[in-house]
């Protein structure tokens, strides 16, 4: 259900939001360039956690595509903006660590193929959504090799789990579940900052004209000021330490 | 004593562990990560650090982080207010910041490493800059100058450093605060030729080589200079509104348009100095050159007033504008000090480590009588990675190739393995002879930006066609960056100009002019002026590495060979074996010498 809301949002409103902000476009392209990078990662650090050379090297050869996408939307960025996109880092979540168990992996793992259907399904609608024969190219060329990985990861946890479909299928329940979570939670965030916005707006307008004559006379500081800061500083270090 | 150095939050994040005042490990979270200058809090080095260490997270006993966030919250909070009420974006970006990590750094920290929040310490941003060159250098007293863009309400620092009986005493002399900054001023400028901030500033440097210093007077009126101080004209910035392009009017009436990041400068630092360059193309150069000139003018001026204050012989110099190799240069031409001495980390990333060691001498530790080696990274063994190889298939390699690369199959991946380093060094020899380009991949890798021969990308320095091809097929880079050479010191004695005998060519922190009769021997490594970001290689430095470039010498009769750092563009430098592989995999690159073994493609 969440899903296809989130469908029916790219199909209606995204071609609408780059109409309008064109900024947007190069932004968001940007974006799946580091999400698709963001998954090479994960998963070659799923990599370490697995025994069988077989699977490690079908998830390198994941690994490559996932790279490949990220180069082939960075390329495609590069169309619709006049300078570098310097897009803020989401600070990486860490899915799985060194004391990660063999049932975490699997988690992870289905959460992965969870991922690629997810994707395989959006870059679609975004393909059917924006009028612009590149955009539409590379989202229909990503689409279809995430419909390879979508199938070629269920062959794989249907490995790891030692061909028991009902495991399989309960994992993957589970990380459907947890995805809509994650979406769910990534909605509220954004909801938040809105509301954190409008409030320190508030606060700007109200406690500026306050803070503006204290702010600027930090600026008057002269060079001695700043050195004796720097050396009470250091002073209470040095008492801490 | 085992003391954490955490280093985050702007760009380049680290960690870095000493125990007894040794540092242990050290790393970039970029190098687990893939993510170059990655900001994030780094889990991955520290857990690195911590493992090589042989401790757990409850053996900490101090973590110290590089700067103080609630210091700088001010300056940010303040600079919003500043310029109220056309300031809302960045206040409400700051109070984002603050709300999500600077007011909870502390307890981020703590519950990461479950530990209790008294042992968790903020050192001063230029403090640990400061700490991380002179407790690093060996020497017994020196001047320390930190030049960056801004550390809290600090843009350059003037220190003395003294080693005393019961440990040492840095004394700040003089400070020279934001938003005075030659750092930004240089990365503002970036932006404005085209390249990326807090990325692209070599490019700029770089392309200042093929330009004149024709806008010096400009640039003056924003770098203000005088005998005494460093200041800046900020009516041509608003750093507030745009960090690629922070211009106002008054910078775009008097520079014009900024480069478009996407046209590329057709120089090439291979060819001779033409007089038909593009016309546009040259003023930017001419920019870059008039920029290059001015900051090394300022950086000079700090370095002498450094030299007043402390009548020293010798220098240690921090910051990320001390990665300007050739700025470097010219301290050393002003023979203003006898020894100078720069990390090989001088940025954020470093901070980490200066964090850690200030804390360190706290307890009892005396600073090292050496220089603490760059090779702290991580190592991994070749076994599993070959046994992964046997069941790789690289048949689609040529479709995730930026690249054209051709279609291989399994049977043209040759696999050799050697018995001793030494057969395997003779081969990689052999091959560098032959023409080839290697990745070079053995040991720990190295702590900082620059690849020091445990992580590099190798090829002969004569032969500018193979140069190029790596350039174009292989690296990705542009035509007026030049590539480096490494070469042993006995080498360098003969070959480069004005030879210089301190520390600063160690760890290519400084370029060197090549005697004439050299160049044409390696024209490939050099500049358009024929200078080189010399690695100048000694038995002790790195003794695979110097065994590597004597076999050479003795194939090819030179010392010397092209050194670059293995990675693709956009990527930090890599860190594991399957990265290395992944690069094998994705470009032209042909050989790959790991450890002991030789991976090729046979076409």
């Amino acid at each position: 259900m969440k899903i296809k809301l989130n469908q029916l949002l790219i199909k209606k409103l995204t071609p609408l939001i780059w109409k309008i902000f064109p900024a947007r476009k190069a932004q968001a392209i940007s974006r799946f360039s580091m999400i698709e990078k963001d998954s090479a990662v994960q998963l070659l650090e799923c990599m370490k956690f697995v025994g069988d050379n077989k699977i490690k090297a079908d998830l390198f050869q994941h690994v490559l595509e996932e790279f490949h996408h990220a180069d082939l939307f960075e390329e495609l960025a590069k169309n619709y903006s006049d300078k570098h996109l310097n897009l803020s880092i989401n600070s990486r979540e860490n899915i799985i660590n060194e004391n990660s168990t063999h049932e975490d992996f699997l988690k992870f793992y289905a959460y992965v193929h969870v991922g690629e259907s997810d994707v395989n399904e959006d870059f679609e609608v975004y393909a059917n959504a924006i009028d612009d024969t590149s955009i539409r190219r590379t989202f229909l060329k990503v689409a279809a090799d995430e419909n390879r990985h979508e199938v070629g990861t269920d062959q794989i946890l249907f490995e790891l789990c030692n061909n028991d479909k009902i495991k399989t299928n309960r994992l993957i329940l589970i990380s459907r579940l947890k995805r809509s979570y994650k979406m769910y939670t990534i909605a509220m965030k954004n909801i938040g900052q809105i509301v954190f916005n409008f409030y320190m707006s508030i606060i700007y307008f109200c406690g500026g004209l306050f803070m503006v004559r204290s702010s600027r006379k930090q600026f008057l500081w002269t060079k001695s000021d700043h050195l004796d800061f720097l050396k009470n500083q250091i002073a209470d270090l040095k008492r801490e330490l | 004593m085992n003391i954490l150095g955490i280093s985050s939050n702007y760009h380049d994040s680290s960690a870095a562990i000493v125990i007894k005042g040794e540092v242990i490990a050290s790393s970039a979270e970029e190098r687990f990560t893939l993510q170059k200058h990655d900001p994030s809090f780094p889990e991955k080095s520290i857990n690195y650090c911590l493992k090589k260490a042989g401790i757990k997270k409850s053996d900490i006993d101090l973590v110290v982080y590089h700067e103080d966030p609630h210091v700088k919250l001010s300056r940010t909070l303040s600079s919003a207010f500043k310029n109220f009420p056309y300031s809302l974006a960045t206040f409400i970006k700051t109070s984002t910041e603050a709300c999500t990590s600077a007011f909870w750094l502390k307890y981020e920290i703590a519950k990461y490493l479950s530990i209790d929040l008294k042992k968790i310490m903020f050192i001063p941003h230029h403090l640990s800059h400061c700490a991380h060159s002179f407790l690093t250098s060996g020497f017994d007293e020196a001047a320390i100058v930190t030049i960056d863009a801004v550390g809290e309400w600090t843009a350059s620092c003037i220190f003395h450093g003294t080693k005393t009986d019961t440990g040492f005493k840095l004394e700040p002399l003089e400070v020279f605060p934001f938003p005075n900054s030659l750092g930004l001023v240089y990365s503002a400028f970036t932006a404005f030729l085209g390249f990326k901030v807090n990325d692209g500033e070599c490019s700029t440097m770089a392309l200042s080589a093929f330009g004149k210093p024709r806008y010096l007077k400009e640039i003056k009126n924003i770098i203000l200079l005088n005998t005494e101080d460093v200041q800046i004209d900020l009516s041509y910035f608003d750093f507030k509104r745009d960090d690629q392009l922070p211009f106002t009017e008054k910078f775009y009436s008097v520079f014009g348009a900024p480069r478009s990041y996407k046209s590329k400068y057709s120089f090439d630092c291979m060819d001779d100095l033409k007089s038909d360059y593009d016309e546009r193309e040259m003023y930017y150069a001419d920019v870059a050159c008039s920029l290059q000139t001015v900051l090394e003018e300022a950086v000079l001026l700090l370095i002498r007033k450094a030299k007043n204050l402390t009548g020293s012989v010798n220098l240690c110099y921090g910051g990320g504008v001390a990665l300007n190799c050739v700025a470097n240069s010219k301290i050393l031409e002003s023979k203003l000090f006898e020894n100078v001495y720069i990390p090989c980390d001088p940025g954020d990333g470093g901070g980490a480590m200066g964090a850690a060691l200030f804390a360190s001498m706290f307890y009892g530790n005396k600073p090292s009588n050496y220089l603490v080696s760059p090779y702290l990274g991580q190592n991994y063994e070749v076994d599993p990675f070959l046994e992964l190889m046997a069941k790789i298939d690289p048949s689609e390699w040529n479709r995730f190739s930026k690249i054209k690369t051709n279609r291989l199959n399994k049977d043209q991946i040759e696999i050799r393995k050697f018995d001793s380093k030494d057969a395997f060094l003779d081969s990689v020899a052999q091959l560098l002879a032959d023409n080839q380009i290697i990745g070079f991949f053995n040991g720990r890798f190295e702590n900082g930006p620059r690849a020091l021969g445990n992580r590099s990308i190798l090829c002969r320095a004569d032969n500018i066609s193979l140069a190029k091809q790596m350039s174009e097929t292989i690296k990705l880079r542009a035509s007026f960056r030049p590539y480096a050479c490494a070469m042993t010191e006995e080498f360098a004695k003969e070959a480069i100009e004005d030879n210089y005998s301190g520390n600063l060519n160690k760890w290519m922190q400084a370029s060197f002019k090549i005697k004439k009769e050299y160049v044409p021997k390696l024209r490939a490594g050099l500049h358009i002026d024929h200078s080189t970001r010399a690695q100048i290689v000694s038995q002790g430095d790195n003794q695979d590495f110097y065994s590597l470039l004597k076999k050479y010498g003795k194939i090819c009769g030179v010392e010397a060979i092209i050194n670059t750092s293995f990675n693709e563009q956009g990527f930090p430098i890599v860190a594991s074996p399957i990265e290395a592989l992944i690069m094998f995999a994705r470009t032209n690159l042909k050989y790959l010498a790991i450890e002991n073994v030789i991976i090729a493609k046979r076409e």
